[in-house]
């Protein structure tokens, strides 16, 4: 039988305790880039990441784990949906952290995003978020792919947004000789002989033009391109919303889509960073996980552990990381959902540390203004496991 | 005379089992404050201490003792007390579960 410690001493597991970094105000600078993809509704951990090794999974909710979840060690599978994400698992260059949340127990989508996107305690106690206090301390540029600036990255002094306008396609409303016409009739003389110029010289290209979309896929593959440029910013933020799904949760239009929209926006990112992927590490979050047990309209309820995707070359190691606390009924939190053994801050603490370069004692106290957050770093960068 | 030897085996063997105690005791409360479970700190060599310690050190990277047992009680709660004390904390923040797909067994 393959036990744990005969893996690890086959796999090579001699990496003792690597990645500590001196400790000071801030490390050497780093080059990295962050990218935050908000799922917005709050994602079904146990649907994404089913713990296959806990017993109490199939007692208590038999219909809602896939026939076909790819099996990662004896305790975790993942969701088929997630294929991309899977070769970037097996590749060394993705991670999955579980029983996850971020401080927040409230049920309440309002309360649970604001917590989540200030990285404070308290919900509506800050006007800036972590991501944009953490870039304003390491003085980095983003952008936002969205039309307001997030919570998250307010606090930044440099970044900018990026959101198309609706226009889906524009050769299938845009008649160039028509409106040309219509824009030389305002003017005289010179400026009217410069329509009459243009308007002979239609470009052949003009009719393939199509405005870029707003689905999230889309802003990624802008995101990915803005962010492999020298000079462009380093942190992008993009929202995946409708995780709320209280009925039918596993038809196909349901989570399940949603899944393919985040396995496919990974691996757009890492399609268009190019050789910036190296530099990069792309993280999940959502307000909240779901309740364990099914409800009666085979969906599910506001709950309280979730789990949260990591991908990257940053990471050199892939692995899930947990403090597995049970689905047994004791061990839920209110008898009812997962419970959150593991502060998403100690993640996105540890992802500032290995993209920005900053000291994980400065971070938790500047950026999340709390002390008590542990340091992860070396079990998502360091190579432990 | 045969009963003073019996006396002194005795002491010899209860203060050998108060130091055990004593090591499996320091394991046990290091455990106590990291993601691996030792169930109670009550001194005594368990299931769950063996598994739990096996573990830790599995993740840091440590790979002696191969096999941690009773015997080696002492010497572990040497490595926990020392130098490494802090990172090996941290380490044990959170389990780290390898990811086994494409791997050979």
């Amino acid at each position: 039988m393959l036990t744990r410690r005969h893996f690890l001493t086959g796999s090579g597991a001699g990496l003792f305790l690597s990645g500590y970094p001196v400790h000071g105000f801030t490390k050497e600078p780093v080059d990295g880039r962050i990218v935050v993809i908000l799922l917005e509704g709050g994602m079904d951990g146990l649907l994404a990441v089913p713990p296959i090794g806990d017993k109490n999974l199939f007692k208590k909710r038999r219909g809602l784990v896939s026939s076909k979840a790819l099996k990662l060690n004896p305790l975790f599978a993942i969701h088929p949906n997630f294929r991309k994400f899977s070769a970037m698992l097996e590749n060394e260059e993705a991670s999955i952290v579980h029983a996850t949340s971020f401080p927040y127990t409230g049920r309440s989508h309002f309360e649970g995003q604001n917590v989540m996107q200030t990285g404070l305690k308290d919900p509506f106690s800050s006007r800036t978020g972590w991501l944009g206090r953490a870039m304003a301390i390491a003085k980095i540029t983003g952008k936002a792919m969205s039309l307001d600036s997030p919570l998250i990255m307010r606090g930044a002094t440099d970044y900018d947004n990026f959101y198309p306008t609706h226009l889906k396609d524009v050769s299938m409303k845009f008649n160039w000789s028509e409106t040309l016409n219509l824009i030389q009739g305002t003017h005289d003389s010179d400026a009217s002989n410069t329509f009459d110029v243009l308007g002979q010289k239609q470009p052949t290209s003009m009719r393939k033009w199509k405005m870029a979309h707003r689905d999230p896929l889309s802003l990624a593959e802008k995101a990915g391109h803005s962010l492999r440029e020298v000079d462009g910013p380093r942190v992008a933020v993009i929202t995946v919303p409708h995780f709320d799904d209280h009925t039918e949760i596993m038809e196909a239009s349901e989570h399940p889509e949603k899944f393919t929209t985040i396995d496919n926006i990974f691996a757009s990112l890492r399609n268009k960073l190019q050789e910036q992927w190296a530099n990069t590490i792309v993280l999940t979050m959502t307000e909240f996980g779901r309740t364990v047990k099914e409800n009666g309209a085979a969906g599910t309820d506001h709950g309280y552990g979730s789990a949260g995707l990591l991908a990257g070359g940053l990471i050199k190691r892939s692995s899930v990381i947990a403090d597995w606390p049970g689905l047994a009924t004791s061990e839920l939190y209110e008898r009812r959902d997962l419970y959150a053994t593991i502060d998403y801050r100690s993640v996105c603490a540890a992802c500032i540390e290995a993209a920005f370069g900053l000291d994980h004692d400065l971070i938790t106290e500047q950026v999340f203004q709390d002390k008590n957050i542990p340091r992860a770093y070396t079990h998502i960068f360091g190579g432990l496991g | 005379m045969r009963f003073l030897l019996l006396l002194i085996g005795a002491l010899i063997f209860s203060v050998s089992a108060a130091v055990s105690e004593t090591n499996v005791l320091c394991i046990q409360k290091f455990l106590s404050k990291t993601a691996f479970n030792a169930g109670s700190v009550d001194g005594r060599w368990g299931k769950k201490t063996g598994t739990a310690i096996n573990n830790l050190f599995d993740q840091a990277g440590i790979t002696e003792p191969k096999t941690i047992k009773k015997k080696d009680a002492a010497e572990v709660c040497k490595i926990l007390q020392g130098s490494k004390k802090k990172v090996l904390l941290e380490s044990a923040n959170f389990k780290v579960y390898p990811i086994l797909i494409g791997k050979k067994p």
